[in-house]
């Protein structure tokens, strides 16, 4: 048998080669009772039934990723991939996710009397919601655990991002979502080829049935048995901002919530920057959480200084935000008060006239979860919370296309004329 | 005497090392099944399940009692039937 022999440079890259593809061990943790296990398709901590956390080794990553290096990769969350918990690159499945515009906003600044306002779009995910960033990474570990079904319980944006992602690797999806959101997000969710399974009652009962299933069908449901992993795609919104702001921080990023999964995952984002020295104050930024009136949970007992209490029957415009039970609410209070952000739930008609505002001022059009953001700003100035000097950020997650009933109350009718110039003269003369 | 059906998942269905079961039993509240539960499958199965320091039930669970939240009703106190159909689930998976 001959023997294998390598020159001392060949050997040097193999290692490194090696180094690159194969990344250290991922663990589980969980941050209630510090159990940690291997990796596995598995949230629950089965000492304390609290939520599992990715857990990686960033000192690793601290000593080989250099800011220069990143700068030119290429233009979506995978810029990101030795921050994310995926161990082999030939099992990413990419549709352009995420590197969305961050817009500085100087019609809304004047107009609030802020110093430096920040829109980040993430309305221009593939998709239309920032639900690509969780999907992409989700879909990607489900293939790397070997699974050949994908699905998860949602509100109608992570139905259609898990769904997309599932066409694009080319694995059956099967999407859980309650009986009163959108038809367009149920549309564009089949129109991928997913499963739509609608269930009678509210999100709350599509989640439950989920977990059921979970124990049932060998699926990797994304936000279920993958939720660990899930979460850590939205933590690449805090790395693009930075990153967007040449590694700088903002004071205040206010966050729409739903389960809370979102600010949680993106306040771990700052934290892990800071663990590999690219930046060095993730605590300076201010979290702030917004939710609907019609379902607020977190906001509540964030001023109640209670347990949280689940809303039996949510109401309100914002469909992709109405969960009674928020998963990781008590984690999302946690970092709304180490970070000394603020937490608010305008009513519905604020919501509705933020999107105007928004669509009508800075040219982009949300869906209400998205335009919580403003109308929480707009109430935040208003009772004196927010400093007019700080730099803040409004992450708006989701397009107006997808609620277009919620858009068509803000609207008027066209003006129907005849074709003829006479009729379009008196029609724009008549204002 | 009351005999209820009950699901397990997640951590329960782990220690338990079934998924459902038939539970006969003397009592009338949630309360009372854990403690049966416990009897039969190990006290580790209230430890898990009741925050002793609040005496109310782990924020993390969540118990359907023919499809409610016993959250919604009155949680630990909450009365059985006989033919209830019980579920315990982990409140930490799903949420978007
Ligand atoms: C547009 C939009 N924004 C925000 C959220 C909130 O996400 P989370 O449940 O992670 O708090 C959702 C959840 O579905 C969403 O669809
Ligand atoms: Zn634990």
């Amino acid at each position: 048998m001959e023997h294998l022999h390598l020159s001392q440079g060949s050997y040097w890259i193999l290692k490194r080669v090696i180094k690159l593809r194969i990344k250290p061990r991922i663990c589980l943790e969980c941050p209630e009772c510090g159990s940690l296990i291997e990796e596995a398709p598995l949230a629950v901590c089965n000492e304390c039934w609290g939520p599992l956390q990715v857990k990686q080794d960033y000192e690793a990553v601290k000593d080989s990723l250099k800011k220069r290096e990143i700068k030119n990769r290429e233009q979506s969350l995978w810029r990101y991939l030795e921050l994310l918990p995926i161990k082999e690159s030939r099992f990413i499945v990419n549709l352009g996710d995420g590197w969305t515009p961050l817009t500085r906003c100087q019609r809304l600044e004047k107009e609030l009397g802020v110093r430096e306002l920040y829109i980040k779009n993430d309305a221009l995910n593939p998709t239309g919601s920032f639900k690509d960033r969780p999907a992409s990474v989700g879909v990607s570990k489900a293939l790397e655990f070997g699974f050949n079904v994908v699905g998860c319980a949602s509100t109608g944006n992570l139905a259609a991002a898990t769904a997309a992602h599932a066409a694009k690797a080319g694995v059956k999806s099967f999407v859980l979502i309650p009986g009163n959101i959108e038809p367009n997000k149920v549309v564009q969710s089949a129109a991928y080829g997913a499963k739509i399974l609608q269930v009678e009652g509210t999100y709350d009962a599509a989640n439950r049935l989920g977990i059921l299933a979970s124990e049932i069908f060998n699926w990797a449901l994304l936000n279920i048995n993958l939720r660990p992993f899930y979460v850590e795609g939205s933590k690449t919104l805090a790395y693009e901002i930075c990153e967007q702001l040449d590694w700088n921080t903002p004071d205040r990023v206010i966050i729409p919530m739903g389960s809370g999964a979102l600010l949680n995952s993106f306040y771990r984002g700052l934290a892990d920057l800071e663990k590999i020295d690219f930046i060095d104050n993730s605590k300076d930024v201010k979290i702030t959480g917004a939710q609907p009136k019609g379902c607020s949970p977190i906001v509540d007992a964030f001023h109640t200084n209670n347990r949280i209490s689940p809303v039996k029957e949510p109401k309100t415009i914002c469909k992709s935000l109405a969960i009674g039970e928020p998963a990781s609410g008590k984690q999302a209070i946690k970092v709304i008060r180490e970070t000394g952000g603020y937490a608010d739930a305008p009513s519905d008609e604020e919501i509705i006239e933020a999107e105007k505002i928004l669509a009508s001022r800075e040219g982009i059009f949300a869906e209400p979860a998205g335009a919580i953001t403003l109308a929480t700003l707009i109430r935040l100035i208003d009772n004196g919370v927010v400093e007019e000097d700080e730099k803040i950020v409004l992450l708006v997650t989701g397009s107006g296309f997808k609620s277009l009933e919620a858009a068509q109350k803000t609207v008027g009718k066209p003006v129907k004329i005849p074709a003829n110039i006479d009729a379009l003269r008196e029609a724009v003369e008549n204002g | 005497m009351v005999k209820v059906k009950v699901f397990y998942t997640g951590p329960l269905k782990k220690l338990i090392g079934k998924t459902r079961e038939e539970v006969n039993f003397n009592g009338e509240t949630i309360s009372e099944l854990l403690r049966e539960i416990s009897k039969n499958h190990g006290e580790t199965i209230s430890k898990q399940l009741i925050d002793y320091s609040t005496g109310s039930l782990n924020e993390y669970v969540a118990i359907l009692l023919n499809g409610q939240n016993v959250k919604h009703l009155q949680e630990l106190k909450t009365r059985i039937r006989d033919g209830d159909e019980i579920i315990f689930l982990p409140v930490v998976a799903g949420g978007t």
